[in-house]
């Protein structure tokens, strides 16, 4: 056996605006409310459905840390500050979507007065946005599969030095 | 607004890409993801400009976690960019704009089992029930949590039912934390 991994349940950020996440991912992206939970010290767990049954979950709570850029999440002038963010933080978020669909759903984004950014990297076409929190999403459309030619770099160390990983192969089986 | 958008005007809803998180030693990380919590390796990039890496793992369905290396970025922020790395003692909360962890889905079927073998490699997992503070007690999955080496919390979840009307009841608190309405016209 291994472990049968069925991809992403929730993802879980955290907001300092349940109402106004609420209204972004529901009515914004078009998200269903599908779970709403709030625990015993008053602090809330909203889930919305972001399509095959992933979730995205959202935290509040009356006294969190405030944002913090360049640390917690993207910056907001990361085009020129740079993009990087603290060890252990999530980055940015990706949302699937199909490549027949991606002009479509940039105009979408555009319509709603989301400010939108596109980048073809080649195996993904990608439109980013950022969401009320200011935390920097994603819509990615695959180009083609992912093939074992896809894996070919050796992992860094925490100097930057490769480690060359030669007790298996690197590649998907 | 609120006029019903045709299923071709909607946006689409497929899931998750990729969760893209950041590592402060991506041989480890690899050694981690690849050969304790068993996902392939997808995708590697060496971003351009000696930027730093770029790597994509397996966690099924077509679903990615994926990590960033920076040669220059900031130390790891338990209870601001993480959660605290005790949360027993020191609570979940991390900063509003943060990633507080990562769930994963496996067949309920396979919970125990999956349980036991993680416990036989050696890394602390932790089950949550109804009896813990976090939970919802709402019947709709079964969890377990651990930690990955950069102290983010990952957790493996079975669903027990489907989420229907009754787990939607509650409404949104604001952020001075008054309970709010929030229009549906989504």
């Amino acid at each position: 056996m291994s472990i049968d991994y069925q991809g992403v349940n929730h993802i879980t950020l955290v907001t300092h605006d349940m109402a106004e996440t609420t209204d972004f991912f529901q009515n914004t992206l078009e998200m269903p409310l599908v779970r709403a939970v709030e625990y015993e010290d008053g602090s809330q767990q909203f889930y919305f459905d972001c399509g095959g049954d992933r979730l995205l979950s959202f935290l509040w709570w009356p006294d969190a840390p405030g944002r913090a850029e360049g640390i917690a999440s993207m910056r907001s002038d990361h085009q020129t500050s740079g993009f990087d963010t603290a060890h252990g933080s999530m980055n940015h978020l990706a949302f699937s979507i199909d490549l027949d669909r991606f002009e479509a759903i940039v105009a979408r984004l555009k319509n709603k007065g989301v400010a939108t950014r596109v980048i073809n990297h080649g195996q993904f076409m990608s439109v980013y946005f950022r969401d009320n929190n200011n935390i920097h999403m994603e819509f990615a459309a695959l180009t083609r599969p992912f093939t074992p030619a896809d894996v070919q770099h050796d992992p860094v160390n925490e100097k930057g030095v490769k480690v060359p990983r030669n007790k298996k192969p690197l590649a998907a089986e | 607004m609120g006029q019903a958008a045709s299923e071709d005007e909607r946006f689409q809803r497929s899931g998750v890409s990729h969760v893209a998180l950041v590592c402060r030693d991506m041989a480890k990380t690899v050694d981690f993801y690849t050969d304790i919590l068993e996902m392939p390796l997808l995708k590697t990039v060496d971003l351009p400009g000696d930027g730093g890496q770029h790597f994509f793992f397996d966690c099924g369905a077509g679903d990615s976690v994926a990590f960033f290396w920076f040669p220059k970025t900031h130390e790891a922020a338990p209870g601001i960019a993480s959660q605290p790395l005790d949360v027993r003692k020191d609570g979940f909360k991390s900063a509003h704009g943060s990633m507080n962890y990562l769930s994963l889905t496996i067949p309920a079927e396979k919970f125990d089992q999956t349980y036991q073998r993680l416990r036989a490699k050696g890394i602390k997992v932790e089950l949550v029930d109804d009896k813990n503070g976090m939970s919802a007690r709402d019947g709709l999955m079964r969890s377990m949590y651990l930690h990955d080496p950069d102290g983010i919390r990952i957790e493996l979840s079975s669903y027990l039912r489907k989420p229907d009307a009754k787990d939607i009841r509650v409404d949104p608190r604001n952020a001075r934390g008054e309970r709010v309405k929030v229009a549906n016209i989504g």
